[in-house]
Order: C-alpha cells, then structure tokens, then sequence
C-alpha cells in the first residue's frame, strides 16, 4: 500500500471513533498515522469496520456488528480468541479503501463493509492487495463476477439474487409475466435490467415496452427509483423503504397500490429463531433489525466462527475455513455456505409487499412480509456456477 | 341372575369414581405450541383420552419419577405449569424465569432445570418450593436440557453459540463447555451415562459426547436432504438412539455401539419431539406440521398409528 499523507486522508475520508471499544486504528487515522500491528493484543482478534460517514446506513451496520460480536464473543472467549470490533467511518471510496488497508496493516483479521457510493469497488482493490473483505452493503453482480476476487466475501445479496427471488414468485403465484424494466443508465440501472432480462427469459416470460408491462421495475440510483416511485404516486412509500435501511424497492404491478421487492432481512421475521434474534436486537437497540443490520452481524459472526472452528489467525485462514463450505446458522431455517465459485452466501430472501398506509405502525413497517424465496435449493436464485464469470475455484 | 352379572353395576361405578389415569395406559402428553393446550394419549389404545388447555405457547413438556406430575413450559408465561395425572387439571404454577423453553426434572423429582432462551441462563428451580435456587450463566440461545441419569451433570445447549454448557448439579455451575455443531436442539443420554447424543439442527450433524472427557467423541452426518435434526431419545436398553428430523420428515436410528446412523423412519410432517415408553417398544413422535403423533414400533422399525393432536404438537413425555 502507498503511503497517505495527513491532509490528502483527512480530505477525503472522515475516521471517527463511535461507540465500539477504543479503536487503535481509528485513531491513528485520525492523526493520518497508521502504525502497523499496534491494535491486536497478544490474545485478541481484530475486526475493521468501515461505515458510511454518518446516516442510517452507518447506525443500521454498527449496530449489527456490535450485537454480532457480542455474539461470536460468546463463543470465542470460551476458547480464549476474543474479538474485538474496530471502526472507522469514510466518505467515498478511496477513503474506504485507506481504511481497509490501515485496518489490515494494524493487523486486523477481516474488514465489514461494502456501503456508499463507490466503497465496495475500493474494497475490492483493498481484497486484491491481500486484505480479507466481508462486502455487507453492496449488491452490485459485477463485485461477483468480473470484479470477484478470492478474499472478497459477500454476505449482503447480490442484485441477481434478488431479482431472480422476485420474478420467481411473482411469475408462479401472481402470473405476470410481461415485465418492463425503467432504468437511468447507471451501473445499477444497467445490471437490474441484465438481470431482469435473464431471469424473464428463464421463467418463459419476456421484456416489453412499459405500456404493456403486468409489472415494472424500477431500476437505478436511489434518487431515480425516487423520481420513478413518485410518478407513480407512491413517493411515501420509498420514503419509509429507506427509513429502514435497505434498498428502496425497484418493483411495481401498474393494477395496484402496493409494491413488491425483496429483502435479505425482516425485522417481522418469526420462524426458525428469527424471532429471537429479532427481539435481541431490539433489546439492546431499541430499533428494527434491517437487513444491513443483519448483514453486519452474520459477517462478524462469521468471522468469529473461522477463529475458533477454523482456527483462523489471518486472512488465509479465514479464507479457507468459508470456502470449506461450514454451515452458517443464520436464523433463516436453511444452513448458509458460500458459493465457492464466487465467494456469494447462499440465503433465502423475503419478498415483502407494501402495506397500506393505515396499516403501518407501531412495530409494524411498511412492508409485510409475503413469503421467502427459493426454498429448499438457494442456488436456485442468483447467478449459477455455469453464468458466473468469477472462476475462484471448481 | 348368575353372581358376575349381579357385580357388573358395582365395578361400572367404581370404573366411573376412579381418577382418570387409573382406566389404562401409561398415557402419553404431547405440548400443543399453536392450541395452548396438551394431548393425552392411551398408550394402550393410541387413542386420545383427554385434551387440557395449559397456558400459553407450551413447548417443553416431562414428567415427574413418581409419574405424578407433567410439566409443561408455558414460554409466554414465563411459568412451568404442573398438571395431575390422576385428574389431569392444572394444580400448580412455578415462576420459570424469562421465557423458559426446555426443561428436565432431576432423578429424585426434586428440580427442574430450565433453558431460559433469551435471559441465556439455566434456571434451577426447587420443585417443592418453588424457589429459584441459581440462575447459571450459559451460551447464547439456550435450549435443549438434559440431566445424566445419576443426576449429577446437566447439559444446557445453546443455538447461537453452538455449545453444550456442563452444569454441575452440585456446585450449580458449569464446570465445561462444549462446541458442537451448528444450532444444537437437544441432548440425550445413554442410560449407563457414559455417552450423550446432541442434534445440531442447521449443521445437521449428531455429536456423540463422550460424558468422561466433556469432548466430542463423534459427529454422524444425517445423509438426508436438510434434516434438521432436533429431537432425540436413547432407548431404555441403551442399544439404539433415535433423533427426529424436522426438515426430511424422519427418524434417524442410531446403533449406539456401532456409532452410525443405520436407517431411518419416515413420519409425519417436521417431526420433533420424541417420547418412548418405558418397555421401550413404542416411539411417539410429534409431527408439528401435520398435527399429529406418528407411534412407531421399535422392533419392526415401522410406523403402526397416527393419531391426531393439537395445533403445532412440540414436545413428548410418556408415563411409567
């Protein structure tokens, strides 16, 4: 890693110490110093967490990692490999990317993140230059495809997942299948709609002009699945989708009110102890599990599981304890592996609907959940090993 | 009229006066999760001889030694009701600290030991009185409980640490901590105590705990399409273990001293609890998804009845 100076890190990346244990790492960030291998005690393991600057996102993902090290803490210093979680918060890409490899250099075992605009492509580099990646935020396929890389992990879904989760459902139980996709030309826009198009293609339905569309989707940057929900009248809708902390949703059946998409995470969720930890959270936080939280607190997890069943003590260990395939306990009812080609976490999603605004409230979110998707096989959505351009192994 | 004929009003009467439980049995006591209520079967009939409503959300479910009492963890309630065989009415409510799951009666019925699923601790509860003796810190998630048939250990399982704590009875703390596999259920153990099974749901494995060592001596993969396994049960003669597969709608039968999984039984839908008799010869397995309990023949290895409980039937307790 090149060396940063003071001024040109402080420029672009803001490192704040928030309310995890004292993080070595981040304050030597904030001096523009980074001293290698002062943060890991002799029998202490270091996690790097790096957040958005300041938002919900960012509150969604430390509380998540913080409820997820408590979790892995319960195990692993029973076996004398405690944890400890250290977080640094950055403004763009680069200044993710410094952090990532700070936290390396100081000796951390794996670096949490993936959101914000531009930080899961600067983690990516992070990964390619030696640093062990858990991507938590970002959904984007090319991350699993041509931009995958062997120490680049992701437990947040990917956009072909979601979409195949979503067109599976609405194709069997709602049978529409004349889909149109509205997109902006971002990246995002440009991969919803490759995804959409092969995921239709598969089911036997096809893509077609918005007018004749049984369902749309809404495809690009927030700020224009925004411009595209109000033009539908359902701009209120969006604004509570993002005071949860995911995605907003990108689907719309033109015949109704409500929207569907899917979501990696509920915090209505009940069944296979998603209760459980779902009222954990809420315990400690006072605040819904969103699927960032989630996110951020299987990786942790995770991690914690690959120091003491894997005895990882660095990032080669790590890496080889995932691609082993061990069952990941995500409260979902379904043992949880990464796909060995791409490094993706085999999960089930939830397809939720809107609710009608009168029926939101209390603990009850905008969005109800419909049902969760693919069922018993989870390579059923999100690319196979026969689509993926990432050849990390057999 | 001949005498027999003059005696038959008098034995009607006294048929009709008797406590319930006299008529036959031994009865078995299925915990309804969704109908608040517990299923009592005659063994002899396997046939459903009453229905008691017992409180809210009842999951763990066992019976004193002396064939009395049956528990039944009422997780709502944060209670452990008590219901007379004799009668079969509820005679007794004990505090069961937050949210209590699981539970095992120690050999002389004189405790419960109580998983306390989000407090992540065993209460010890003194039967007699009610009171709580220890609150015993153990892994997160705790569930599954089992105490050693001399009443000395209790293994405590906890789903998200993936552990099983080794309380001991004595000194009311845990004296080893296990790792297992991922989401352990429940524990059993081998009358002679020197082994104890564990199911691990999500890792869909079997550890066979060697109980000297506190260490896993084995793990056996359940061979079957997402087995989750969670019940299990060893027989009386030690010689075979059975665990209940919730996710492949199975039994799976274990040679103890072999230590592989020989075969499994097809039941009904996400089977989970398991209850056998005291000869051994029938296995009750509540089916929590189909409503009912699949009796299997443990000589044959076949399913001989089915028999119709509650709503979401949880957990099996078989009387004497």
């Amino acid at each position: 890693m090149t060396s940063t100076s003071r001024r040109a890190f402080l420029q672009k990346t803001t490192i704040a110490l928030l309310a995890a244990p004292v993080t070595r790492a981040a304050a030597a960030a904030m001096a523009g110093v980074f001293t290698p291998r002062v943060a890991r005690a002799a029998d202490t393991f270091v996690v790097g967490l790096v957040l958005p600057a300041e938002g919900a996102l960012a509150t969604a993902l430390q509380q998540g990692a913080a409820l997820g090290l408590d979790d892995a803490n319960a195990l692993a210093t029973l076996f004398g490999k405690p944890l400890r979680l250290e977080t640094a918060s950055a403004s763009d890409g680069a200044g993710a990317g410094r952090a990532a490899r700070a936290f390396a250099r100081d000796g951390a075992l794996a670096v949490v993140g993936g959101s914000g605009p531009g930080v899961a492509d600067a983690l990516r580099d992070a990964a390619a230059d030696g640093v062990l990646v858990m991507n938590v935020g970002a959904a984007d396929d090319r991350l699993r495809n041509e931009r995958c890389d062997r120490r680049l992990f992701h437990v947040a879904p990917s956009v072909s997942m979601a979409v195949d989760a979503l067109t599976r459902w609405v194709a069997d139980q709602r049978k529409l299948t004349r889909w149109a996709v509205e997109g902006d030309g971002s990246a995002r826009a440009t991969e919803m709609d490759a995804a959409v198009r092969r995921a239709v293609g598969r089911l036997g339905g096809s893509v077609v002009e918005p007018a004749a569309a049984e369902m749309r989707m809404l495809a690009g940057t927030d700020d224009a699945v925004r411009s595209a929900l109000a033009r539908a009248r359902a701009e209120g809708w969006a604004e509570q989708a993002a005071g949860i902390g995911g995605d907003v949703p990108l689907a719309l059946a033109p015949d109704e009110a409500a929207g569907i998409w899917v979501m990696g995470w509920h915090p209505e969720l009940e069944r296979f102890s998603a209760r459980e930890l779902n009222a954990r959270f809420r315990r400690r936080f006072n605040a819904p599990l969103t699927e960032t939280s989630w996110a951020a607190w299987a990786a942790l997890k995770l991690v914690g599981e690959a120091v003491v069943r894997g005895n990882a003590t660095g990032a080669a260990g790590i890496v080889t304890f995932l691609e082993s395939a061990p069952p990941f306990d995500g409260h979902k009812g379904s043992a949880l592996t990464f796909r060995r080609w791409d490094h993706q976490l085999r999960q089930p999603l939830y397809v939720v609907a809107a609710r009608r605004r009168e029926d939101v409230g209390g603990r009850r979110g905008p969005f109800a959940v419909v049902v969760d998707v693919p069922g018993t096989d989870l390579d059923n959505i999100g690319t196979s090993a026969a689509d993926s351009r990432c050849r990390l192994s057999p | 009229m001949t005498r027999p004929a003059r005696l038959l009003p008098l034995v009607l009467l006294l048929a009709v006066a008797a406590p319930a439980a006299a008529l036959a049995g031994p009865f078995v006591y299925v915990s309804n999760e969704r109908s608040n209520n517990v299923t009592i079967i005659d063994s002899a009939t396997d046939t459903v001889v009453a229905t008691v409503p017992v409180g809210d959300r009842p999951r763990g479910i066992g019976l004193s030694p002396d064939g009395r009492s049956v528990y039944v963890a009422v997780g709502e309630e944060d209670a452990i009701v008590v219901l007379d065989t004799a009668t079969r009415k509820l005679v007794g409510k004990i505090a069961a600290g937050s949210d209590p799951e699981a539970f095992a009666v120690s050999p002389d019925g004189a405790r419960l030991y109580v998983s306390n699923e989000d407090a992540n601790a065993a209460s010890v509860i003194d039967i007699k009185t009610g009171k709580v003796l220890a609150s015993v810190p153990v892994g997160v998630e705790p569930e599954g409980v089992a105490v050693s048939p001399d009443g000395k250990l209790v293994y405590v399982t906890a789903e998200t640490t993936h552990t099983v704590s080794v309380i001991d009875t004595a000194s009311l703390k845990v004296i080893a901590t296990i790792l297992v596999g991922s989401r352990p259920r429940e524990a059993a153990f081998t009358p002679d105590g020197a082994r104890a099974y564990v199911t691990s749901e999500i890792g869909g494995v079997i550890s066979v705990i060697d109980v000297a060592r506190n260490a896993v001596a084995a793990t056996l993969k359940i061979d079957r399409p997402g087995p989750k396994p969670k019940g299990v049960i060893v027989h009386p003669n030690g010689k075979t273990a059975y665990v209940a597969n919730g996710g492949s709608n199975d039994l799976a039968v274990i040679d103890v001293e072999a230590g592989q999984i020989t075969g499994y039984i097809p039941v009904g839908r996400r089977p989970w609890g398991l209850g056998l008799t005291a000869d051994g010869r029938k296995l009750y397995v509540a089916n929590g998804v189909s409503d009912n309990i699949s009796v299997v023949d443990t000589e044959s290895g076949k399913v001989i009845g089915t028999v119709r409980a509650g709503k979401g039937p949880w957990g099996v307790a078989v009387g004497r």
